[in-house]
């Protein structure tokens, strides 16, 4: 952690804090209460816990029946139902054990943030784009109206689509060795180098007129 | 950039008339689009510029969206199976579209049983 103290620079893409941010970007970590989006719902996720939490209590339970069930000797023609079912619930247990693993990695972290570190994570966790203007937009687009769950995931794309532009946009100004603001010629080297990958959605439409 | 001095006049020879619409629009994502910069690793302040290019960016990115869910499943609406079909190829975004929509069920969830049990 001294690191970041003395490194000033506060890129949260280097080393493990960019493992955390993509690990975040892939399993949402609704754990961290202090910075959820918005007040109600952080009341019901520390009633209910993260989004394993209500199934950990059915999947202890259900680990005592099934080692009892499989010591016993295979009378019952669903024994091998069973085992598959064992070995679901065994996944299971392993994915979230790694969850809560990562969490509480994700906990440590956050407490050993300096106050800066803390701003920019904070901003990071809840920026968003207004629901309001996006249904907006795309109904203007559409022509047709769009439902909330529409709105919700192409805000939450968009959001990563913004991510991902600035990420490469800070390392296009690194490996130009320039400082912090980022200019528009970063970002619009950022765009090509984006489109150049494969699994860019619409990588197709600005193919160059061979 | 053009917009810096476009305030006192209007040059219309210099702009194309796109620029001139996109000037006298107020923009949609201004202050958000400056915290998600600040949170992506930028400075305090982001430049303009840089800001507004995001911006245009991004609305191009929802419109292709858009318009190609049009297209595919149900010719003529938005839903989210078109959303998660297009995005599908890009592991990110497909991962937090996934997310978002299984934490929004959990949440809807929970409120309900949450109300329920207020009796």
């Amino acid at each position: 952690m001294a690191e970041y103290a003395e490194h000033g620079d506060l890129k949260l893409d280097d080393s493990d804090v960019s493992e955390a941010n993509t690990s975040k970007r892939s399993n949402t970590s609704m754990h961290e209460e202090s910075f959820d989006e918005k007040p109600g719902s952080s009341k019901l996720k520390r009633k209910f816990g993260s989004p394993s939490g209500p199934q950990e209590s059915p999947s202890k339970g259900d680990k005592n029946t099934s080692i009892s069930s499989k010591e016993s000797p295979k009378k019952d023609p669903t024994s091998a139902q069973q085992a598959t079912a064992d070995e679901i619930l065994s996944a299971k247990r392993k994915k979230e054990k790694s969850g809560r693993v990562e969490r509480m990695k994700m906990q440590r972290l956050v407490t050993a943030f300096s106050e800066d570190q803390l701003n920019r994570y904070e901003m990071y966790r809840r920026s968003s784009f207004p629901k309001a203007s996006i249904k907006r937009l795309m109904q203007s687009i559409a022509g047709c109206t769009v439902s909330q769950n529409v709105v919700i995931g192409v805000a939450g794309v968009s959001k990563v689509y913004v991510g991902e532009i600035m990420e490469i946009a800070l390392d296009v100004m690194e490996q130009q060795g320039e400082t912090p603001p980022v200019k528009p010629k970063h970002i619009r080297e950022a765009i090509r180098k984006l489109k150049a990958r494969r699994t860019f959605p619409f990588s197709k439409l600005k193919t160059n007129p061979l | 950039m053009a917009d810096s001095d476009g305030t006192k006049q209007s040059p219309q020879h210099s702009k194309s008339s796109s620029q001139q619409d996109l000037d006298k629009k107020k923009r949609l994502f201004f202050k958000e689009i400056r915290c998600m910069m600040y949170g992506f690793g930028d400075d305090t302040n982001p430049y303009t510029e840089s800001a507004e290019l995001i911006e245009e960016l991004v609305i191009e990115f929802i419109t292709e969206l858009t318009h190609k869910a049009l297209q595919i499943g149900r010719p003529g609406r938005v839903q989210v199976e078109d959303i998660v079909y297009l995005i599908q190829k890009d592991a990110r975004k497909y991962a937090r579209v996934k997310d978002l929509l299984t934490m929004n069920e959990e949440l809807k969830k929970a409120r309900r049983a949450f109300d329920e049990a207020k009796f």
